[in-house]
Parts: C-alpha cells; sequence; structure tokens
C-alpha cells in the first residue's frame, strides 16, 4: 500500500494546528453522556455492548445474555450513492434571507410549525458524482424558536428541522431563552445523577416548570467560553434533553451544584454561570420531585447472523452471540426504510453475515419484529468477542 | 510535569524523561498509531519507537510544542510501519481515510521537486485561512486519524456535516495547492 504524498505532507502541519485541534476536546467527564447524546449523528466509538445495547426484554431477566463485545461504528463512515440517499440525507444546506442553514436530519410535525417563510434553494451534494444539486422548498416557522435559528424546510412530504451555521453563543442565558421559549419546546423530564449509563441512578421528574421558572429569573447568567469545563468537579445532574422543535434527541443539560448549566441541545457547547443558589434549587427540587425509573440507552441493537434476505425483510439469529447457544433467538427486521434496503440492494449484506442491527423503541416481543431499524453495521468475531470494522 | 521540564529531562539524557512522556502522552500516541494501525501490539511497538524517535532528536531540537512534536512521530512511525506491513502483506485492512487524500497529491509523481514538508507548510497555510471548524475537522481527521464519527462528537456535529465539511476543505485545499504551483 502506497501512503499519498498529501497524508504523509499532513505530517508536517504547524505544531500549533495540531495542538488546536487537540485542544478542543471536550473534556472527559462530559465524553459519555455526550457520546449517548450525539448518537443521534450515528456514532460510537467503543461501546461495550453487552448492558447498554441488549433489548430490553432481556434487560432484566437475561442482562448475561451476549457476550461482551465492542463495537466500532462503520455506518456513518459510508458515502452512499446519491440515488442510495433519502430525501433528507441528499439536500443539507439551505440559503436563507442571506443565512445559512444546514440540516439536523429530523423532523418535525407540521403541528410545531408556524407561518410560510418563502420559497428557497435547498442545495445537496452528491460527494461520490461530485456533483451539486438543488432543489426549490418552502420554508416555515417553527413554533416558539426564532426562524433566525431555526426553521423548517418541506422535502418530500416531510419537514426538516434546519439550524443556522455558525458559532454565534448566546452572550446570556437570557439571549437563549430569546432564542427559543424553552420551557415550552423542551420536556425536562429524566435526569442521572453525577453520572449517566446503565449503572447510575436514573429518575423521572413530575414536573418542570419549577425550573424553567428558577432559569427564567437567571436571564443576566453569563456565558462561559471554556472547552475544558467539565462536571465531574462538583455534584450534579443531567437532564436528557429531547426536542422535536429543535431537532434534538437525547442530548444533554447539566445543573451543576457550583453553579453552572452546561448543554450541548443546540448544536455547540453552551455553558452560563447560574450561580450557587439557582443550581441548588433546580438540583433540591428536582430530587424532591422525581421518582426512579430506568435507565434508556440511545438505541437497541440486536447482533448476530443473517439468515434470510427478501424484499422486505431480514432475519438474524443471535446464537453465536449468545453466551449459551441454546438461547438463541430470531429476529425479524422489517426492511421498511431506504436507510436500511441500501444494505441489501446494495449488495453489502448477504446471508451468513454477522451484524449489528440498531433500532428505535421497541420490539414486539410475541412475534420478533423489529421495525424500527435505522441502521446494520457488518461485525467480525475476533477472538470470541465481535467487533464491527470501520 | 511540565513540557519544559521534560524537555530539559531529554536534554540532560535522564531517562524519566521517557517515563513522563509516556505517563503525559503516551495515551494520545497510542491512539492515533491504533487509528493507523487498528492492531494493538503494533500500535505499543509505535508508541516505544516514538520514545526513541523522541530521544534521538531532542536534543538538538527544542521543541516549541512538545504535545504536537511527539504526536506527529507518533503519526509519521504509525505510517510507515502501515506501508511496512501492508506491502508485506502482515497487516489487517487498513482503517485510515488515506484514500480520501489520494486524489490531492497521490504519489512522488506529482510535484516531484518538493518535499513533503513543504507540502505540509502550503497545507498549513491553506488552513489558516479555513474556518477554525472546518480546519479543526481537517486535522482530526487526517492528522490524528479520528473516524468521522469521533469527530462528529467531538464538535458536536452530524456525520453527514462532517463529512461535508471534509469535502469541501479537501476541494478548496486541491485548489489552493494548483494556486500555489503545486503540481496535481
Amino acid at each position: 500500500m502506497k501512503i499519498s504524498r498529501t497524508a504523509k505532507a499532513v505530517g508536517y502541519l504547524d505544531e500549533d494546528l495540531i495542538a488546536e485541534a487537540e485542544g478542543t476536546k471536550k473534556n472527559k467527564g462530559l465524553r459519555t453522556w455526550i457520546g449517548w447524546g450525539s448518537l443521534a449523528a450515528g456514532l460510537v466509538l467503543l461501546v461495550t455492548a453487552g448492558a447498554v445495547f441488549v433489548p430490553k426484554l432481556f434487560a432484566k431477566t437475561d442482562a448475561g445474555r451476549y457476550k461482551e463485545y465492542h463495537v466500532a461504528v462503520s455506518e456513518s463512515n459510508i458515502i452512499w450513492p446519491w440515488e442510495q440517499l433519502t430525501t433528507g440525507e441528499k439536500y443539507t444546506g439551505a440559503e436563507i434571507d442571506g443565512r445559512t442553514y444546514y440540516s439536523k436530519m429530523r423532523t418535525v410535525t407540521e403541528a410545531l410549525t408556524g407561518e410560510k417563510i418563502g420559497t428557497y434553494t435547498i442545495s445537496g451534494y452528491d460527494q461520490i458524482g461530485d456533483k451539486e444539486y438543488e432543489i426549490e422548498a418552502d420554508a416555515y416557522r417553527i413554533r416558539d424558536v426564532s426562524s433566525n435559528e431555526y426553521v423548517a424546510v418541506q422535502l418530500d412530504g416531510d419537514l426538516y428541522v434546519f439550524r443556522r451555521e455558525g458559532y454565534i453563543p448566546p452572550m446570556t442565558l437570557g439571549e437563549l431563552f430569546a432564542m427559543a421559549d424553552l420551557p415550552k419546546v423542551i420536556k425536562l423530564r429524566q435526569f442521572s445523577e453525577n453520572g449517566d449509563g446503565p449503572d447510575t441512578k436514573h429518575f423521572e421528574l413530575k414536573d418542570d416548570r419549577y425550573i424553567w421558572d428558577i432559569l427564567t429569573e437567571c436571564a443576566d447568567a453569563a456565558f462561559v467560553e471554556d472547552q475544558d469545563w467539565f462536571a465531574g468537579g462538583s455534584d450534579y445532574i443531567c437532564f436528557s434533553v429531547t426536542s422535536e422543535a429543535l431537532g434534538v434527541y437525547k442530548n444533554a443539560m447539566y445543573v451543576t451544584a457550583d453553579g453552572y448549566l452546561w448543554t450541548n441541545a443546540f448544536d455547540y457547547q453552551y455553558f452560563f454561570e447560574i450561580g450557587r443558589d439557582a443550581a441548588s434549587k433546580i438540583i433540591e427540587y428536582s430530587k424532591k420531585n422525581s421518582s426512579g425509573t430506568e435507565y434508556e440507552p440511545y438505541l437497541n441493537a440486536v447482533a448476530g447472523t443473517v439468515t434470510e434476505i427478501n424484499e422486505t425483510y431480514i432475519m438474524v439469529d443471535d446464537t453465536a452471540i449468545c453466551r449459551d447457544p441454546k438461547k438463541g433467538l430470531s429476529y425479524k427486521i422489517l426492511l421498511n426504510d431506504k436507510r436500511l434496503t441500501r444494505y441489501v440492494n446494495s449488495g453489502m449484506l448477504k446471508a451468513g453475515d454477522l451484524v449489528q442491527v440498531l433500532y428505535r423503541g421497541g420490539l414486539d416481543e410475541a412475534a420478533m419484529i423489529i421495525d424500527t431499524a435505522t441502521q446494520i453495521d457488518r461485525a467480525y468475531l475476533s477472538n470470541g468477542n465481535v467487533s464491527v470494522k470501520e | 510535569m511540565d513540557d519544559q521540564r521534560i524537555i530539559e529531562l531529554y536534554f540532560a539524557r535522564d531517562e524519566q524523561a521517557i517515563r513522563e512522556t509516556e505517563n503525559k502522552y503516551g495515551k494520545l500516541c497510542f491512539q492515533i498509531a491504533i487509528n493507523v494501525l487498528n492492531a494493538r501490539e503494533d500500535a505499543e511497538e509505535c508508541v516505544n519507537d516514538t520514545y526513541n524517535g523522541l530521544w534521538n532528536t531532542i536534543p538538538p531540537t527544542r521543541p516549541a510544542n512538545f504535545r504536537a512534536f511527539a504526536a506527529k512521530i507518533a503519526r509519521n512511525l504509525s505510517l510507515k510501519r502501515l506501508e511496512y506491513l501492508t506491502r508485506e502483506k502482515r497487516s489487517a485492512e487498513n482503517t485510515v481515510p488515506l484514500d480520501e487524500l489520494a486524489d490531492i497529491l497521490p504519489d512522488e509523481r506529482y510535484a516531484p521537486g518538493i518535499g513533503d514538508e513543504e507540502v505540509g507548510k502550503h497545507i498549513s497555510a491553506f488552513l489558516r485561512m479555513e474556518k477554525p471548524d472546518a480546519r479543526r475537522v481537517f486535522v482530526r481527521r487526517y492528522f490524528y486519524f479520528d473516524p468521522v464519527a469521533s469527530i462528529a462528537e467531538r464538535y458536536s456535529f452530524t456525520t453527514s456535516k462532517v463529512k461535508n465539511m471534509l469535502f469541501n476543505t479537501r476541494k478548496r485545499l486541491k485548489d489552493y495547492l494548483i494556486k500555489e504551483g503545486i503540481e496535481i
């Protein structure tokens, strides 16, 4: 194999450029949490699947069902041919009234959108064909959100959330509230204390109005530019932030006992000093007005060998990765989404392959049918474990 | 330990320098090596070679940024090892994104009169004109060889956005090098 000259030359980059890219790394205290939040982008670096990814029906009764295995994501690095992309994947850029927006690749229901802003050119790029495409599409306001920051663009009958490009953080928490009516667009429900993940205690908040009231009073809380901040320096709670209007699914919002609020719900790190008093009120209220709940992984997964492929489904049998082969089960994965059918159509998937299938929501336990799969990765057995090659 | 102090240990030929480097930057060097080689044993060997490389170059070199200097050595040694292993067919499948850069300057037949270091300077100059986000994403992908997904996580971007940023940066880099008279 020949290493290209460009690849070698990059090894001689100026050292400040190399250090700059290293220095912007998010702190370790946040990485795990943010990692799960960022799974919206289809990413996992290394994930021990045993506890996290096993389907819910095994969560309590048979947690040790699978051999431990590690996953390094492959799908996110596949560049699909243009014709294999969904419309939402194809058209990801918009110029609207002098501002550039990019697609969050998440849909928003019509009920959450307002009046039409206009018809604009939406662009897409075919990376394999090296060709730019443009279509005209209608853009709409999203209720309770500034159209300077977010709009909904109608593509192929669906409304997609688009976010304004560029790092222009609000200077105060009040400016963030002006950007979006947060109590209306974000419901704070699930949170965990001093960590996240399957081994942390998780809670369900009864009512988040008091928290938003406290935060509204912190309108003057200043934005803090600190890429190295980490939550682990103080006690904290972290809320799971999901917002259809903002195109956000299970991102994070931390409130720390030493008086800070941190969130990645707006695509960039937004970090405010709300003060110890406000933070302690929020933390105390949350603890007193919640009850314990189960950990909810971002995605579920099954892994196993493909035993059958046809036009409407694939069958996956997990006997090969079960600690006890007698407990092997077969799952029917419905191919009801272009993101799945393209694996079959492109010939990437064939009977006998070992795969991991990621899916949202639940599994029809009676029929063992998964109808919400979004991703299939090929896996490879290695030393008795399963790994997915990039 | 402070980087300057570690460098002083190298200058004093004190082997504690290696141990301090290992403590502070061993993980960083290993991460680069494993990204390139995808094999633990090879990566560990590369990291040890990196310590030797540092020992042999400091002195006389006094790096302004020791962390980046160590990362550079780890990267270059990892690529050399990858080239050797794949040539000898001793390696598993290569996973680093070298193909993505191949269109720009595929091999030594291109820009024959210019060294890799000089091309590197041109790329640095180009990157300084890029937006910070695009610059960091490029460096993460092609210096550190981070997976797209990992870069997306680091900067809270979607993977699609990262891929588009990389594609556009590569395109602009190619145009820039042509403009600068580098034969492509």
